[in-house]
């Protein structure tokens, strides 16, 4: 071998080990749960669950396996889906087995590990234990979960999945749960404009400048930043569907709740569209129409909304409110292919 | 027989009268004997066979019973110096489960004493309902039982479910799932009982060491309907996280009475 030809090998190696660093280290970086600065800290305790490679790929397996429903037809995917901010794009509510519509508009996930609760309603507490409700939602899933846990212990793919994860092949509810949140935590979106805004690295525009404090002013009471929500459960005035859904009185069984609903982020509408717990508003100018026009005076009305009957607004300032609205829309997060299927 | 005789014998008596009284209160705190709980489960006053026996209550209907489990949990016990022991919370979690002959027995450790009063939780406490999935195991397993909501995060406490003719669901059974722990950080409704029983008229639990005080409970499923709330299987056939739940809760509480206590038991008698 002459000595040009080492040379390119020599080359060729560094920077195959150069690609492979590289690759790793994206990884890594991507397999970890990175804090935002500008974020309080998770409720989520992490030390509980620590991330790895195995139990993340394992709970994204998980979430996109059809064999968490009754007939092996629809998974967690089948009504979240990645780009729109993993929510069932089109249907005002979401669709299920056999078609069965629910009466709920499915949910966004992202900045799980904030949450206080879980559901329109907050019926459940903790993301741990989140994935049997829809398993169990006769609308959604409609398999029971000790059945879903007969399956994957049948199944010599997830026996070695979980042995590889969990240095155990047996699956219990508590290793297959602990690996579906690892997927769910991950999914942190902190990359939008107003996101760039807060660390220094964009500027507003004057438009959405001032649709930011107009925000501040007139919605940050309840959706309250950086999460935009501040995880109450309130009555915004919308008024009672036809399904009759009374929101977290279905939970909590105390009058006083009635009609009021979790406090929903306002982080990438852009993607989720339609809005509020059944997917009445179409279009995000109708759900300013709403406060400004149509809030209704129901029993639980909230005190805020109810001293002035909604949110006045002028027409130049419903468009700089939405010019702010769309800086908080996270094409990064969107995009990301660590979450898709 | 002669005087003598008969006095040496009266005296000898009389010893034997005062030594046993002795005996009896001489218990070893540092050491720890079993209790056993026995729940026997009745309707009225007739013996519950799941699927089998037909009974009525209080509003006349007619039914019988399919389904029938609780949780049972925060065993304390009172002994006659008023002094509380409570049984370690983890080693205090049971399920009695009407199709389980073994579950109707449930057993604890209890330091040797005469102990007069028995409480424990008919169903879940929050802390319970709120623990990490991890530490979620055995008779907690939520996949485990049937007796936990997904959808409204919380143990169903007590579960009973019957066919009756009057009953307006379409398979004609009537269904009881009774939950609700009060809510994590957000308040809902509250149905956690504290069952009290007096043990001191029935008898006291005389703990040993190596031997077993066997308390024996009755409980009265009828009461579900007739306690301090009438509840008709016509008007409420199916009782969940809807409905008048907290009023059943409240008969259910009544439903328990001791019958009797065998002290001293080999631990192997069942
Ligand atoms: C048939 C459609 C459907 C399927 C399948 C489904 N979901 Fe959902 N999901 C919804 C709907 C609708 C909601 C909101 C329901 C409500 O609030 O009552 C929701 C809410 C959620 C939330 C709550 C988000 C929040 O901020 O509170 C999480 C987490 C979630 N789903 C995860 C999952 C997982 C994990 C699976 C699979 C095990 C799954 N979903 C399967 C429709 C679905
Ligand atoms: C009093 C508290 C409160 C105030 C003030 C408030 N909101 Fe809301 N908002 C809510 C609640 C509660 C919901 C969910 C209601 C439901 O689904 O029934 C909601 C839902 C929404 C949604 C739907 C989100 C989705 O994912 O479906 C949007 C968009 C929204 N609000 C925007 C705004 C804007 C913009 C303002 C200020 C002009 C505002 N809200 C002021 C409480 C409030």
């Amino acid at each position: 071998m002459n000595r040009k030809a080492l040379l390119v090998l020599g080359v060729i190696l560094l920077t195959v080990i150069a690609c492979r660093k590289a690759d790793d280290l994206i990884e890594e970086q991507l397999l970890a749960f990175v804090q935002p600065a500008h974020f309080p800290e998770p409720l989520y305790k992490l030390a509980s669950n620590p991330i790895t490679k195995e139990k993340f790929e394992l709970g994204k397996k998980l979430f996109y396996d059809p064999l968490l429903s009754r007939d092996n037809t629809i998974s967690c995917g089948s009504c979240h889906i990645s780009g729109h901010a993993f929510t069932h794009h089109g249907h005002d509510v979401s669709h299920g087995i056999d078609d069965r519509l629910g009466i709920r508009n499915s949910m966004p996930l992202m900045n799980l590990a904030w949450n206080e609760t879980f559901f329109w309603d907050g019926g459940v507490i903790h993301l741990d234990l989140f994935p049997v409700a829809p398993i169990e939602n006769e609308v959604e899933m409609d398999e029971k979960f000790p059945n879903v846990l007969k399956k994957l212990n049948n199944s010599p793919e997830y026996q070695n999945l979980f042995q590889k994860a969990f240095g155990s092949k047996e699956i219990t509810s508590i290793n297959m749960l602990k690996a579906m949140s690892q997927f769910m935590l991950l999914m942190v979106s902190d990359q939008s404009k107003y996101d760039k805004v807060v660390r220094k690295e964009a500027t507003f525009t004057t438009e959405e400048a001032a649709g930011y404090s107009l925000f501040k002013s007139k919605c940050s009471s309840c959706h309250q930043e950086p999460l935009f929500t501040d995880h109450s459960f309130r009555d915004n005035g919308i008024g009672i569907n036809p399904a009759g859904d009374l929101g977290r009185f279905e939970i909590s069984q105390l009058p006083n709740d009635k009609l009021k609903f979790r406090v929903p982020t306002l982080r990438n509408l852009g993607y989720t569209a339609p809005f509020m717990h059944d997917g009445r508003f179409r279009t995000l100018e109708a759900v300013i129409t709403h406060y400004r026009r149509e809030v209704q005076a129901t029993e639980n009305l909230d005190p805020i909304l109810r001293e002035n009957m909604g949110i006045s607004l002028s027409d130049l300032e419903v468009q700089q409110l939405l010019a702010f609205l769309n800086t908080l829309n996270d094409e990064t997060f969107i995009k990301n292919p660590l979450f898709q299927e | 027989m002669n005087l003598k005789h008969t006095l040496a014998g009266l005296m000898l008596l009389a010893t034997l009268f005062s030594c046993s009284k002795d005996n009896e209160t001489n218990f070893n705190a540092d050491k720890q004997g079993q209790v056993k709980l026995k729940f026997d489960n009745i309707v009225g006053g007739k013996t519950l066979v799941l699927s089998s026996y037909n009974y009525s209550n209080g509003s006349n209907e007619q039914f019988n019973i399919e389904t029938l489990k609780y949780f049972i949990s925060n065993i304390k016990l009172t002994n006659t110096k008023g002094e509380i022991y409570t049984v370690p919370k983890k080693d205090a979690y049971f399920l009695v489960d009407a199709s389980k002959q073994a579950s109707l027995f449930p057993t604890v450790k209890v330091p040797e004493g005469k102990y007069q009063k028995l409480e424990f939780t008919l169903g879940l406490d929050k802390e319970t309902n709120i623990l990490p999935l991890e530490e979620r195991t055995g008779i907690l397993d939520i996949s485990a039982n049937d007796m936990y909501w997904g959808w409204n995060t919380g143990y169903i406490f007590f579960k009973m479910e019957g066919n009756s003719p009057v009953s307006t669901a379409k398979d004609k059974k009537f269904r009881y799932h009774i939950g609700l722990f009060g809510g994590d950080k957000t308040p809902t409704k509250d149905n956690v009982k504290v069952i009290q029983v007096d043990l001191t008229a029935a008898g006291a639990a005389e703990v040993k060491e190596n031997l077993s005080s066997d308390i024996h409970l009755m409980v009265d499923l009828g009461k579900v309907f007739d306690g301090p709330n009438k509840i008709s299987i016509a008007t409420n056939s199916t009782v969940m996280v809807g409905g008048p739940n907290d009023l059943i809760a409240d008969n259910y509480a009544g439903m328990f009475r001791h019958d009797h206590t065998h002290n001293f038991q080999k631990l192997s008698n069942e």
